[in-house]
């Protein structure tokens, strides 16, 4: 029983590894887009002064939602509070992320477009969240 | 009396002939649309599908090709007539939309592209570095959702005439990887593992050339004539003429402890091959497709890469960084020559799947490379032995795939 037990612990973790890999492999694989960075961007290009009721219900689900990272919470939380600009507690969270973060990364940039926000957003913001959204 | 009732009559006909509503398209003077360049570049903008035309040097918009969304391919037929616009899936309608280049033989000069036909085909596939996939020179797609090769048959391809073709049967709905030899076709089958080869003539399976899990990639070496189809752990050699016809040559095995290595070939100068994993990634392997008897890799480190590709001699193998910095190396051994700075980093990851294309592209013609930036929605053109950016060519939208067409390779 014990070596059963063993052998389908051991092809499980192969099975695992083997998962991982795989994605090395599949040089077109359906790679699953980030529905909330891509959800938060939308909503962030047509921001104006503040969320509106329809942006926080989608940005509610977002931090109600166990699959959402600590930093899409963060970030979506910011953009609820946003009244024509971000709340100084929420900027020193998104600081926190932007100072803990790749600067090249989307959160990165999330953070980094939310912490800046004063009553809309800049063209060259708008663009990276456009780009964003297409990429995924 | 009569007098006053023909004035009336003369003053209404006057007045009828002055605003008469029959007149409403004047006649104009016809204005020629040929125009005389050394490049046409197509370029997919997946904003919205639709292809843009550029002409160089002067760096003018010619106008946009409305095409169904989400192109994935975009692809120059044989003769160069034609640009394939193949769609992505993530729409349940796979369609191809053939384009004109506008090339005009017998003024030498260009017209505007439009679409002459716009086909339904299931999953298309099979154009690789910006050609279509040929059989006995033909264009041919590839279609991996109902497991056939659809070959073109027609040399010319308008709206009205018949659309000539002839259909091969493949092994299995797979993600092909083709190439054609002498005589036969050889189609490399991805989650099969397996590579199937045809008889042109007869279309009949000549034999099956197996066991090479995860199939992605192929490249020729155009001295010996064999082919070299790149699997999960090693890359299969296979012979195409004379006595190693259709049979396995040897496998070679990728640098230990890297991983996977090759899912695209890049040719190098004098019979050396680049190879690299899709998707952004800290390394490139070499092989001397000439040394037949100890084909080996050779890693080259580079900086983590979003797009490769080279120029057309094989002199330079161009890398372009995530930090949008393009890297120079020599096409032969590798050896960076120079950096670029092209344009700010990309952001984030960027994964391309099977739904349309995202990535940047690079194509090349005389010393002078093109770069679409999806993520600044504009083009580069680079002087690549000045090092240093010509200048920026806006185009909105959200550019990747590039076709080049230069002029001299069009005249007779």
């Amino acid at each position: 029983m014990k070596f059963k037990i063993r052998s389908l612990l051991l092809t499980t973790i192969m099975l695992l590894i083997g998962m991982h890999f795989q994605s090395n492999v599949f040089a077109h694989s359906d790679h699953d887009k980030d529905a909330n960075v891509i959800k938060i961007a939308d909503i962030v290009i047509g921001i104006q002064h503040y969320a509106s009721a329809e942006d926080q219900q989608h940005l509610q689900a977002i931090v109600d939602s166990d699959a959402s990272t600590v930093h899409e919470k963060v970030i979506a939380t910011a953009i609820m509070n946003i009244q024509h600009q971000a709340s100084v507690g929420d900027k020193q969270k998104l600081q926190e992320i932007i100072d803990s973060t790749t600067p090249t990364s989307t959160v990165n940039a999330l953070a980094t477009i939310v912490h800046s926000f004063s009553h809309g957003i800049s063209a060259s913001d708008k663009r990276k969240l456009q780009t964003i959204k297409f990429k995924g | 009396m009569k007098k006053i009732n023909l004035y009336r009559i003369f003053l209404i006909a006057s007045l009828l002939v002055c605003f008469n509503l029959a007149y409403g398209h004047g006649a104009v003077q016809r204005a020629s649309e040929l125009k005389d360049n050394d490049i046409r570049l197509f370029v997919a903008d997946n904003m919205d599908g639709s292809v843009v035309t550029i002409d160089f040097p002067s760096g003018e918009i010619i106008n946009r090709v409305s095409t169904p969304k989400s192109i994935m391919i975009l692809a120059s037929s044989r003769n160069k007539q034609y640009i394939y616009a193949m769609r992505g899936r993530d729409t349940d309608q796979d369609v191809v939309s053939i384009i004109t280049t506008g090339y005009d033989s017998e003024e030498n000069r260009f017209r505007q592209p439009h679409v002459v036909r716009t086909i339904a085909t299931d999953t298309p596939g099979g154009a690789r570095d910006d050609k279509m996939a040929t059989v006995g020179g033909y264009d041919a797609i590839l279609t991996e959702g109902n497991a056939e090769i659809l070959v073109l048959q027609s040399e010319v391809i308008d709206g009205l005439s018949e659309l000539k073709t002839r259909r091969y049967k493949l092994a299995a709905p797979d993600h092909y990887h083709y190439l054609e030899g002498e005589s036969y076709l050889y189609i490399g089958h991805l989650f099969n593992g397996f590579i199937q080869v045809l008889d042109r003539s007869s279309g009949e399976e000549v034999t099956r050339i197996g066991k090479c899990p995860m199939l992605h990639g192929m490249t020729r070496d155009e001295e010996s004539g064999r082919l070299f189809f790149s699997c999960a752990r090693e890359v299969v050699v296979v012979g195409t003429s004379g006595e190693e016809k259709a049979k396995e040559i040897s496998r070679i095995p990728y640098p230990a402890n890297t991983g996977r290595g090759c899912a695209a070939f890049l040719k190098g100068k004098e019979g050396a091959q680049w190879c690299y994993t899709e998707g952004i990634i800290p390394r490139l392997y070499r092989l001397d497709a000439r040394k037949k008897d100890t084909y080996l890799f050779e890693t080259l480190p580079v900086e983590p890469s979003i797009r490769q590709n080279v120029t057309h001699d094989g002199k330079y193998l161009m890398i372009l960084s995530k930090q949008g910095v393009l890297h120079l190396h020599d096409g032969l051994d590798g050896t960076l020559i120079r950096k670029i700075k092209i344009s700010e980093p990309f952001l984030g990851d960027w994964f391309e799947d099977v739904g349309k294309a995202i990535l940047p592209d690079i194509a090349s013609h005389n010393g002078t490379a093109y770069i679409t930036l999806t993520h600044e929605g504009r083009i580069a053109e680079v002087d690549l032995e000045e090092g240093k950016v010509n200048r920026y060519i806006d185009l909105g939208g959200f550019p990747t795939r590039i076709v080049l067409l230069a002029k001299e390779s069009l005249m007779q």
